[in-house]
């Protein structure tokens, strides 16, 4: 087939259909804009709970990097460089030597002394933000907070620093614990992490080859630390995350992946970036069929309606010689300049909508109740893929009208034109009759109307019904955020004293010193004070106690969690937190059954046990007039009676399907929105068919022929 | 030269015994440069006789050769092309695109086959049909006459093999007629253009060098 070069002429058609149909054009437009503004708010949420969720893990588990090995010796530390240095998948990586611990009075939390590069300290969010890393034997770089309790002034740049005496316990060999003190220089520092389950204390390669000069493979393995090399690993990307890890440790001659097996761990926080009790990838991919959907009905409808509308026009294009893909592609293209007028104002829409919905999809809590800090995604791939999906969805929706008009056949557009007008003449002659047969019926014509294009009629219903479904949804989803719940349980206090640190396993569980506790007890701003004891016991299980538990396992366990739950079983050993309370605590407790009251409880014998959180959560004008009002709001009521009936089925299902299941976030089932919404859209459907039809009646007879 | 060769053309629509023979094994044959009638009462198959030689419709039986091509071998796609490269036509409902003006419309098929426009040749054409002050008028501000004339104009532009009408002057007053009809005729002689028109009207068909009679699908 030879190609011939009519661009421009077809760029002509296409501006000129969209100049006539100024109306439909901005009606589609709006439709661009809404399912992109959708797209776009969708992915906000999204990325944006997933990047929330990723900064806590990395906090959680203290680690920056994408992947860590930890406990290798010197040697073999060598090897391990050499194969990341020429792993080209790997970006960067960095080193770090355990040397030992703080040990000083002053420094009331742990502080491990280490050897590391810029990238290792930075692989621990550690890296001095003033001054440097230590590279003499006698320079340490230590964080504010090591700092602060050690009485030293650093803040002032211009201050000549004196020695630093510090005392280290190493781990050595032998199992036992040396004490090592030194004199440092500071020599830079950073804002410390109260909540990091350790400080760092930096000091320089040679340093720790002084204080430690080695550790065999055989002392690692019967618990020496000191000397040990870590290293921590960032890839170019995060595909295969799995695969790369497994192929270094073949590399380096690791067998497997993990680190019970010694081997490359993987960060938790990028491992479980997806799934828990946030969004699920399911839930996402549900969320964006739906758009997909709502805006394919609502765009299709569009497209059907103006290339019906036209199609005598596509026709007569045909009759002059357009072929079927000529015009299939001025089809094409004016859905691509609806979509250039529609998709950005969609994304700036949908990101705005996007930012404002993230703290509420945000929101959660870490393992000690601490709030989340939401880190809204300014990433490109949110605009890339809300633009590309609005992009598809608009192809989608114009497949079925390039199929019309590509198939249109010229001697149809001719009926077309002599049809219409034969069917206006035969509607002025049978005027007077039909203006007295129908003037009780004109409900009956829009019942009738329905019946004859009700495949049309469902797709129209269906549209508006998905909309309204997504109004509810989001309207439960924001409503959905249940503060009360959430205040219930993490915020019975004002304020709350602890010394846990964000990891659970490296607890200050006497943290609340009696000196401590004796201030409390005196403060005169307190209404009262209530205190929670912790200790952790291993427990046997009580037949009862094991049925509930065995249930709750086999119906919401699985993988690791599962395999824990196997293990206890058989060693029939339950690890239990236990927490002692006083009054104050006891008052704030919230009660399922039959109450406990403090007489019973303080006697001794009573447990309470927290049972998990479950799922909380042709006539005359006037009688075509109302034909047309009956029609639309046929269509109206049909479309609000699908919502509804979708919404209170399907819509807890799909929300807690989407966003997870945290207690707090508390789905009501409601259609306030629809219903609220309702007079303004019957008002629509009463005023659109009015319009179109005072648009209609400006023309004569002779120019709508 | 024979631009135009009909073998057995038979057209029906419907089947068994709803079957209606619109055509019923129609051949003829139209010299190069020839002003042909094609007259018949309503209903007789002209025009569908006219949308199988302009391949608009296909056939059920029989062959249409323009200019040495048979229409029958030809897929949509190509017949759409053939089309625009080598028949005109002028509809009694004119059939102007009505979102471009005249000269755009005078143009497009040109166009649509990647081809620059014969710049002095379609303003000649124009002039001769008397729109030379038309050309950025939309149809919907002109008469029908001038409408009717806007068709010819761009059936003419393209140079077709065959310019194909139906009814021209179906929608005009006697005096735009008799007009319309009068240019089909110089146009023919002018351009040596091969005319092949369908009308019910006997004076109309007597402008043509010869006239075709049919009657219920059949040529008499």
């Amino acid at each position: 087939m030879v190609k011939v070069e009519n661009r421009d002429t077809l760029w002509l058609l296409t501006v000129r259909f969209l100049k006539n149909n100024r109306g439909r054009s901005r009606i589609a437009v709006l439709a661009i804009v809404l399912t992109t503004t959708l797209f776009t708010s969708l992915f906000t949420g999204a990325v944006s709970m997933m990047l929330s969720k990723l900064e806590a893990d990395k906090k959680t588990y203290s680690a920056w990097s994408h992947v860590v090995l930890q406990d290798v010796t010197r040697d073999e530390a060598q090897r391990v460089s050499d194969v990341l240095e020429k792993s080209d998948f790997v970006e960067r990586f960095g080193v770090n030597t355990f040397v030992g611990t703080l040990q000083d009075e002053r420094i009331p939390f742990q502080t491990e002394v280490r050897a590391a590069d810029w990238n290792a300290a930075s692989a621990f969010c550690n890296a001095p933000v003033q001054g440097r890393l230590p590279e003499k034997k006698d320079e340490i770089a230590l964080s504010s907070l090591v700092l602060d309790a050690l009485g030293i002034e650093y803040r002032n740049p211009m201050k000549n620093h004196d020695k630093i005496t510090l005392t280290i316990a190493i781990d050595n060999a032998d199992g036992k614990e040396e004490l090592v003190t030194h004199a440092f220089y500071l020599c830079g520092w950073w804002e410390g992490d109260a909540s990091d389950y350790s400080q760092y204390a930096w000091v320089s390669e040679t340093s720790a080859g002084e204080i430690v000069p080695g550790v065999t493979r055989d002392a690692l393995e019967h618990g020496a630390m000191s000397g040990a090399v870590g290293f921590s690993v960032w890839y170019k990307n995060l595909w295969n995350l799995r695969q790369k890890t497994d192929e270094l440790g073949k590399r380096c001659l690791f067998l497997q992946t993990g680190a019970q097996n010694g081997g490359f761990q993987i960060n938790p926080a990028y491992e479980g970036l997806i799934g828990g009790d946030g969004m699920s990838l399911s839930g996402v991919f549900s969320l964006i069929l739906l758009i997909v959907l709502a805006g394919y009905l609502i765009i299709y409808n569009i497209f059907s309606i103006s290339i019906k509308t036209d199609l005598r026009t596509y026709g007569l294009l045909k009759n002059v010689g357009t072929t079927g893909r000529q015009l299939a592609r001025i089809v094409h293209m004016q859905a691509f300049c609806l979509c250039l007028a529609g998709i950005p104002a969609g994304l700036f829409m949908g990101y705005g909508c996007g930012v404002l919905i993230s703290p509420a999809l945000t929101a959660d809590i870490d393992s000690l109740g601490h709030l989340r800090q939401t880190t809204v995604s300014t990433s490109p791939f949110i605009f890339a893929a809300a633009a590309v999906l609005a992009l598809v969805t608009v192809y989608l929706s114009c497949i079925q009208a390039c199929r019309i008009v590509a198939r249109v056949s010229p001697v149809e557009a001719l009926c077309i034109a002599e049809g219409g007008q034969a069917v206006s003449r035969a509607k002025r002659r049978a005027d007077g009759v039909r203006e007295r047969n129908m003037a009780a019926a004109w409900w009956g014509m829009a019942l009738g109307n329905f019946r004859r294009i009700w495949k049309r009629g469902m797709i129209v219903m269906v549209s508006i019904a998905l909309s309204l479904v997504m109004l509810n949804g989001i309207f439960m989803m924001v409503r959905g955020y249940d503060l009360d719940a959430y205040q219930r349980v993490y915020m019975a206090s004002d304020f709350a004293v602890d010394r846990l640190p964000a990891y659970a396993p490296y607890a200050v569980m006497d943290a609340i010193t009696s000196d401590i506790q004796a201030q409390l007890n005196v403060c005169p701003y307190a209404e009262r004070i209530g205190y929670v004891r912790y200790s952790e016991e291993y427990h046997e299980m009580e037949p009862h106690l094991y049925q509930v538990w065995e249930q709750i396992a086999q119906e919401r366990l699985s993988g690791r969690w599962l395999e824990s739950w196997e293990q206890m079983k058989a060693e029939n050993q339950m690890k239990i937190m236990l927490m002692g309370i006083d009054r104050a605590v006891f008052d704030k407790l919230e009660w399922c059954g039959t109450a406990c009251t403090w007489e019973t409880f303080s006697r001794g014998d009573g447990v309470i046990v927290d049972s998990p959180l479950l799922e909380v959560v042709g006539m005359t004008k006037r009688q075509i007039c109302k034909m047309l009002m009956a029609e639309g709001c046929l269509y109206l009521f049909g479309a609000f009676l699908l919502a509804v009936s979708v919404t209170v089925l399907f819509g807890a299902k799909l929300l807690t399907a989407a966003l997870g299941q945290a207690f707090f976030f508390n789905i009501k089932v409601t259609v306030l929105p629809c219903v609220v919404l309702l007079p303004f859209l019957v008002v629509v459907a009463v005023l659109i068919p009015l319009g179109q039809f005072w648009q209609m009646s400006q023309e004569s007879v002779v120019e709508r022929l | 030269m024979k631009i135009l060769k009909i073998r057995q053309l038979t057209k029906i629509y419907g089947m068994g015994e709803t079957a209606v023979h619109a055509l019923d094994g129609v051949s003829f044959e139209v010299e190069r440069g020839e002003f042909v009638s094609v007259v018949g009462t309503s209903g007789s198959g002209k025009s569908t006789m006219l949308h199988m030689i302009g391949g608009l419709d296909r056939p059920t039986s029989g062959e249409v050769i323009v200019d040495g091509r048979t229409l029958g071998d030809m897929d949509d796609e190509a017949l759409t092309i053939f089309r625009r490269r080598n028949i005109g036509f002028v509809f009694q409902q004119y059939n102007l695109i009505p979102m471009l003006n005249v000269w755009e419309n005078v143009v497009l098929p040109a166009k649509l086959d990647g081809r620059k426009p014969q710049k002095q040749y379609v303003e000649m054409v124009l002039d001769t049909l008397g729109l030379s002050g038309k050309t950025a008028n939309l149809p919907c501000t002109l008469s029908g006459g001038q409408q009717q004339r806007v068709a010819i104009a761009r059936a003419l532009a393209a140079k077709p093999s065959l310019l194909l009408c139906d009814e021209p002057t179906g929608n005009l007053d006697s005096q735009t007629s008799q007009d319309v009809l009068g240019l089909l005729k110089v146009t023919s002689g002018q351009f040596h253009q091969t005319i092949l028109m369908i009308t019910h009207n006997e004076e109309i068909a007597q402008l043509a060098d010869r006239i075709l009679r049919i009657e219920d699908g059949r040529l008499k």
